[in-house]
């Protein structure tokens, strides 16, 4: 028991006490007497006599402290001044705990007012930066209203040159039909049944003749004959398409507008999409391409795996069994397995990137391809050797222009040039709203993290956040994503990053970055407090305020003045 | 479960279960008695196989020894039976002899040996309880050569691919016990199912389940009710009727299978072993305590624990660095939670070499004990029984240099898979490879420890992820060429018990000869391993369904004799919610042992991370835990003195009640304190059934529960409550303030809990001790009996102790519930003292809305552990 002096708690000095709960009154000399007699504990500020008492440390020197009665009388020291325990038990500590708090104290504020001076940059620049970017919209929209009379002009001259040539190729598709019949009478492989990807499987039905085409090659309308020339005549657009991969020409088409290779759906499209899937079961032809150029698949890993459990366990290795089981406990994915890439599908699906145009040509490069004979995505790309080689292809399809260069020609690369020119500022400009409209915090202080990342090394991994981005673990070459910007969270404490890549038999990972006042921008305490949920503290000039600078200055020199004062006594 | 043998899939369990055989039959003329041995020649009437049969008379229980000749040495399982097991002894009188059988008595027991077919019966007070051989079901392979034609499976066998070599060839034992007259039968673990055992066969022995399988297994997400094994055995199984309690224990390490069957005359059982001998302890009770006593008399008892490890456990894999580790501490502090000790699972080690360091993420281990020690606390690191093979690993150089490690068929060192990779597997067997072993726990070898710091033997049965069954393979080879086969089950244990004696020789090194108590948490297990330290149930997950199961598993490995153990709190695999883990925390305060652990993969769970409701109910819980720890620390003193368990069943304590003798989801903590857990989500009230006559109270009012004419009472629940019923006629001893660690608490003042039965009379008990040395076995104790009665409270040492332990610690409160009159109506006076005492109307625990039922002194300041008495008298 301690003795307490109840003057900082306001308590009368005789008679009966009212807990401070109210629910009960007690007799005076039941107060403090190490006997729990209130309900909330509020009799024994001194003893450890109730379960939810609490202990008040003066703590003279240094800050005073509310401690939980549990810890009372404990024989271990809780309070710097020892207060906690029977005297002799503990060594007041409160002179250094003091100093050292003093010290961070100021080191705090210190970091808090040249944070501050700095974040009035980060506003100012914030404000500046905005500005241009007005600037900036004012000036696209203008552009975009110019850019859309050039297009409008060349659309008309460009509208007249289609319907020029559909009429001419109505003529053509007369003959191509009677050819198509005439081949249609030689056996036809029967396209998927295997799974294997055979020319006849992608090749969609020929129903294109009867739409109206502009002289764009649209090499989805290959003729489904499986035809020994036509097979030949992939082939060789295949290997011209492979030799070009290797000669690293790779080049998007979509920097090339006007070429011949264009989707009639889709001639806005300032991406070229030379074949949609054929059909909802064949594979897409990036698709494929991506089989060829992993060693295995996911699905055929998957399949595999799958074989290997239903087969005989003596066909296991020791050392795989032991893997298989031991994953088993630990959840993980087995090391042979592929890396999932998450956004694969996505890719499969939509835009093509150079990156992976190359992959797959270098793929095939590898390796034998599959018998294609439609110019599958991953030939986009591929240069002048790859258009020779279409063009080589289209030449022998029947119904293919004849003379592709022509006057006409260049009215549509005028009129595709202007179009995509005007892509290109519609782009920019939504890009330029997506950034304004992004939340840079109050002042938009946070601005200045905007396109800017930061790291910290743990172990072998360092982690990476982007704001306004994402959050990954690097590991060398590998990269996990640790999620996607989600924004502020709790009043600009904290930045949210999830959707990451899956755990296995898990959740998608998620990185919360808390933040807090700091001379520079610094990542550190990376943590993984539950399986794939990190955590991270950031320190930002963005967070500091001139406020709380203030309020810490004066926070020090309270403390230098109560020190002094005590020195003095 | 693909994984695991069926009776089916194992050739001796094809071969033997259900099988029988009328040709074993003793030669009349070979039977001999000396003292306490019947001795006689055993022999089989088709193969002509004869062996040695002795029934030897013990004050208490009978044992039978079937063995072949000494040409074929079978494996006779070492270090299980007490060294003092002689001075047991009783001894046979003759009541009859017939050119059929033979009749004798011991005590109590009437025995009668007949000769052909071979049948044991044995009745009690001329109640028959246990006939062996009655259905003809003993057989003995005995030793043969091998010969073309054998059938399948006695010279090799396969399963899923690991192919068994016999070159012993058929060597298994079975037989038939059966229990006139009775109902129930409990024991036999570790199984995940219900505490009295379901049937695996029906009345015309057809195969209802597969029969409980008894064979040491790491087992994948186990199901919550099965007979398959688990990652321990011990073989000694209880059968109960109105009157008679007996047990049974067959002293055999190897792989095993009991059969059950139940009719309205006899439950049947059907056991057959892979290998080994027949060594048969009959133990004849006829009370649960007696059964208990009897079978620690022939294993021993629990070993006494360190006082800390009574208190609540964190764990999880992993506790990733020194700032997590820190952090979690601290954590406990700031949110008011006690906890006495912080796991560190397999990830803090280099690369799975046990007893080393992961030097990235744990650099200063010495400095994060002791800060940890520095509230009290302690730390335990896992040491598992693989030693990865790597020739830079001084364990591995050392035990390989030695010729320490188990070995293959072929004498090679045995490679087998996990959590390091390749490793080996130490020989226990061999006593210098177990004492070798113990030396690598000194201070100075096992770098980075602190006297703070135990053990925890994970993985111990032996687990070899490529091995069959996720084990080791029968066929490799021990010290002294012996199969593994023929001491599987006991393989753990072996290795926890070396372990053990490296924390008792370190303990003496530190601290000199009172040393310090070992604290070895083990999940293999085996008969014995009460006497090395505690076990818990394993990898169990997180669903209501083991939560359930969690109570009848404790009760069964504790009434086998090994009490010291508990379920991971929150289940292993999978995340608890907020209302699970509520509830799980409020049964295990009454676990005898209270861990919360987790996967590597899951969501934290440490208590306060479920909202701030379910953060004070846990606090609650555990703080109930540490209220309770003095009733505890003296449950476990008898434990340690004659075996009883401390979660008991209630027909442990009411063995003469009918109805409890199926109840699994109730359970008595000691004698004293019965608990009807919330055990399901959502639950808006709980039906509780009070055995006897009472009176019981409830644990959170005082008041008398009154429950109908049958005994059942439906008690209305919030989350806040665990349904608990004060026993009339016992005392408990409390400690009731909030402390961060048992060490906190060592000065901290006691309450005395006095339940009043009928007739106004208690008693109860208090042991204590230093809690953490050998210096009670020099008699540094003192054992406290409380009683009350005629109004008089009185403290003194429970006759025949030497009270040599002193303590100035006092009395603070005093609560007495079930007076015939108002509380206010008594003054309370020392005898001897004029001092009239502080007492009045007060409610049985201080908190809001609880009645004010009960009497209570208000700061007798009487000592704890000095004798006295007060008077309660009527004044108006």
């Amino acid at each position: 028991m301690h003795c307490v002096t109840f003057e900082h708690l306001g308590w009368p000095q005789s008679g009966s006490f009212p807990c401070l709960d109210g629910l009960k009154t007690i007799a005076y000399e039941h107060v403090n007497d190490n006997y729990c007699d209130c309900f909330d504990g509020s009799d024994e500020p001194g003893s450890s006599a109730c379960v939810n008492g609490q202990f008040y440390c003066a703590n003279k020197g240094y800050t005073p402290q509310h401690l939980n009665a549990s810890m009372v009388d404990d024989t271990f020291c809780d309070c710097c001044d020892g207060s906690d325990e029977q005297p002799g038990v503990c060594k007041n500590t409160c002179a250094e705990a003091g100093a050292a708090a003093r010290a961070a104290l100021k080191e705090r504020a210190e970091a808090e007012a040249a944070g501050a001076l700095l974040k009035e940059k980060y506003l100012a620049q914030a404000q500046e930066t905005r500005a241009t970017w007005a600037q900036e919209e004012a000036r696209l929209a203008k552009s975009i209203a110019e850019q859309q009379g050039l297009v409008d002009r060349w659309k008309v001259k460009h509208d007249a040159v289609l319907e020029q040539e559909r009429r001419q190729k109505e003529k053509e598709e007369a003959v191509a039909r009677k050819e198509a019949e005439r081949l249609a009478q030689t056996p036809v492989h029967t396209p998927g049944d295997d799974g294997t990807t055979s020319a006849a499987a992608i090749v969609p039905d020929v129903t294109a003749p009867e739409e109206p085409a502009a002289d764009h090659v649209t090499t989805t309308e290959a003729p489904n004959t499986g035809s020994e020339s036509a097979m030949d005549a992939a082939e060789a657009v295949l290997k011209a398409a492979k030799e070009a991969a290797a000669e690293g020409t790779a080049q998007a088409l979509n920097s090339a507008p006007g070429t011949d290779v264009t989707p009639p759906e889709e001639p806005a499209a300032d991406h070229i999409t030379a074949t949609e899937p054929a059909n909802a079961d064949a594979k897409s032809a990036l698709e494929m391409a991506a089989e060829a150029s992993h060693a295995m698949n996911p699905h055929e890993a998957a399949k595999q795996q799958e074989q290997q459990q239903q087969e005989q366990e003596q066909a296991e290795t020791a050392e795989e069994r032991a893997r298989r089981v031991a994953a088993q406990w630990i959840r993980e994915e087995s090391t042979d397995a592929p890396v999932e890439e998450p956004q694969e599908a996505e890719e499969a699906a939509g835009i093509i990137e150079d990156e992976a145009v190359e992959e797959a040509a270098a793929a095939e490069e590898a390796e034998e391809p599959p018998a294609e004979v439609v110019v599958p995505k991953e030939m986009l790309g591929l240069g002048d050797r790859f258009r020779r080689a279409v063009k080589a292809f289209v030449r022998f399809v029947p119904w293919g222009p004849t003379d592709p260069i022509s006057d006409a020609q260049t009215i549509k690369d005028k009129y595709w040039k202007h179009h995509n020119a005007l892509a290109e500022l519609e782009r920019q400009q939504s890009e330029l709203r997506s950034k304004l409209k992004l939340d840079y915090g109050p002042g938009g202080e946070f601005l200045a993290l905007h396109g800017k990342c930061f790291e910290a090394d743990v172990d072998k991994y360092v982690y990476e956040i982007c704001p306004y981005k994402n959050a990954a673990q690097k590991d060398g070459a590998a990269h996990v994503s640790l999620g996607t910007w989600q924004g502020f969270r709790d009043n600009y404490t904290a930045m949210a990053f999830t959707g990451g890549q899956h755990c296995w038999n898990g959740p998608q990972r998620s990185m919360l970055v808390t933040i807090s006042c700091g001379k520079v921008e610094h990542l550190k305490h990376v943590e993984e407090p539950s399986r794939c949920e990190y955590q991270a503290h950031l320190t930002t000039p963005a967070a500091c305020s001139s406020e709380a600078a203030r309020q810490l200055q004066l926070e020090v020199e309270e403390a230098e003045r109560a020190i002094r004062s005590h020195d003095e006594l | 479960m693909e994984d695991f043998k069926k009776c089916t899939d194992a050739a001796f369990c094809n071969r033997l279960l259900g099988a029988r055989d009328e040709g074993y039959y003793i030669d009349p003329a070979s039977v001999k008695v000396f003292g306490p041995a019947v001795n006689a020649k055993l022999l089989n009437k088709a193969t002509g196989a004869d062996f040695t049969l002795t029934l030897k008379a013990y004050k208490g229980f009978v044992r039978l020894l079937v063995d072949e000749d000494a040409s074929r040495k079978r494996f006779e399982v070492p270090g299980v039976l007490m060294h003092d097991l002689e001075s047991r002894e009783g001894s046979w009188v003759m009541k009859a002899q017939t050119s059929e059988s033979w009749q004798l008595r011991c005590g109590d027991a009437e025995l009668q040996l007949r000769y052909s077919p071979l049948q044991i019966d044995i009745s009690i007070k001329g109640q028959p309880v246990m006939s062996f051989n009655s259905r003809q079901m003993f057989n003995f392979e005995h030793k043969r050569q091998k010969q073309e034609g054998d059938p399948e499976g006695w010279w090799e066998e396969t399963f899923k691919g690991h192919t068994d070599s016999k070159p012993r060839g058929p060597e298994g034992i079975s037989f038939d016990l059966a229990f006139p007259g009775m109902q129930h039968v409990y024991g036999l673990p570790e199984h995940a199912t219900t505490l009295s055992l379901k049937p695996t066969v029906d009345l015309a022995d057809n195969i209802t389940s597969e029969p409980y399988r008894l064979y040491n297994l790491d087992v994948f997400e186990y199901v919550a009710d099965s007979p398959f094994g688990l990652y321990g055995s011990i073989p000694f199984l209880w059968a109960q009727k109105l009157g008679f309690t007996v047990g049974a224990f067959w002293l055999n390490a190897a792989e095993m299978f009991v059969d059950v069957g139940k009719t309205d005359a006899a439950t049947f059982t059907n056991w057959v072993a892979e290998s080994g001998i027949l060594d048969l302890f009959l133990l004849l009770g006829p009370t649960p305590a007696k059964v208990s006593e009897q079978y620690a008399q022939i294993t021993g008892t629990t070993a006494l624990p360190q006082y800390f490890s009574l208190g609540y456990h964190q764990c999880r894999w992993n506790y990733r660095d020194e700032a997590d580790v820190r952090q979690v501490d601290a954590n406990f502090d700031k949110f008011d939670i006690p906890y006495d000790v912080i796991w560190l699972d397999i990830e803090h080690t280099d690369g799975k070499r046990y007893f080393t360091w992961d030097k990235n993420l744990f650099p200063d281990p010495v400095k994060l004990q002791e800060d940890v020690a520095s509230h009290g606390r302690k730390v335990v690191t896992i040491i598992d029984p693989h030693i990865k093979r790597d020739p830079g690993y001084n364990i591995y150089q050392e035990a390989e240099q030695n010729h320490y490690f188990v070995r293959d068929k072929d004498g090679k060192d045995f490679d087998g898979w996990c959590w390091p990779g390749s490793s080996s597997y130490l020989d226990m067997l061999n006593p210098e490879v177990r004492s070798w072993w113990a030396q690598q726990f000194s201070l100075s070898k096992y770098k980075g420890s602190t006297p703070n710091l135990y053990v925890w033997n994970d993985m111990n049965e032996p687990s070899v992820f490529n091995g069959p069954e996720i084990t080791m393979p029968k066929d490799n080879l021990h010290w002294g060429e012996v199969e593994h086969r023929n001491l599987h089950n006991l393989n753990g244990a072996l290795f926890h018990q070396a372990t053990a004696q490296g924390l008792v020789e370190r303990g003496k090194a530190v601290f000199g000869s009172d040393g310090d108590r070992p604290f070895v948490l083990s999940r293999a297990f085996f008969a014995g391993t009460q006497r090395i330290g505690p076990i818990w149930t394993g990898d169990n997950s997180a669903d209501w369904d083991h939560l359930r199961v969690s109570l009848p598993m404790i009760m069964s490995v504790g009434i086998a004799g090994l009490p010291f153990n508990g379920a991971d709190v929150g289940g292993f695999f999978g995340n608890p919610d907020a209302e699970l883990i509520t509830r799980w925390n409020q049964v295990a305060t009454f676990y005898p042992f209270f861990r919360g652990h987790a996967h590597l993969d899951t969501k934290r769970r440490e208590p306060w991370l479920f909202g701030e409701d379910a953060t004070r109910r846990i606090r609650e819980a555990i703080r109930a835990r540490y209220v309770l720890l003095p009733y505890i620390y003296t449950l476990f003193r008898h434990a340690n003195t004659t075996g009883l368990p401390i979660m008991r069943p209630l027909w442990y304590e009411f063995p003469e009640v009918e109805a409890t003798h199926g109840i699994d989801d109730e359970f008595l903590l000691g004698p004293a304190l019965l608990v009807a857990p919330v055990l399901d989500a959502g639950a808006e009230s709980r039906a509780v059934y009070l055995p006897g006559t009472g009176p019981w109270y409830s644990a959170k009012t005082g008041e008398v529960a009154t429950p109908d004419s049958s005994g059942a009472l439906s008690v209305p629940v919030t989350m806040d409550d665990v349904p608990s019923f004060l026993r009339g006629g016992h005392i408990l001893p409390l400690r009731e303030r909030a402390r961060r660690s048992t060490a906190a608490a060592k000065h901290d003042p006691y309450t005395l809990l006095v339940a009043l039965d009928s007739n106004g009379q208690a008693a109860g008990e208090l042991y204590l001790d230093d809690g953490s040395s050998f210096a009670f076995q020099r008699g540094l104790y003192a054992h406290r009996l409380f009683t009350f009665k005629d109004g008089l409270l009185s403290s003194q040492e429970l006759p025949g102790t030497p009270s040599r332990y002193s303590t100035d610690v006092a009395i603070e409160r005093i609560v007495v519930v079930g007076l015939r009159q108002p509380a206010s109506s008594f003054s309370v006076t020392e005898v001897g003292s004029v001092k009239v005492l502080q007492a009045g109307a007060g409610p049985v625990v201080l908190a809001e809305g609880v009645p004010e039922s009960a009497l209570v002194i208000r700061k007798p300041e009487l000592p704890i552990a000095g004798d006295w008495s007060i008077r309660l008298a009527v004044t108006a």
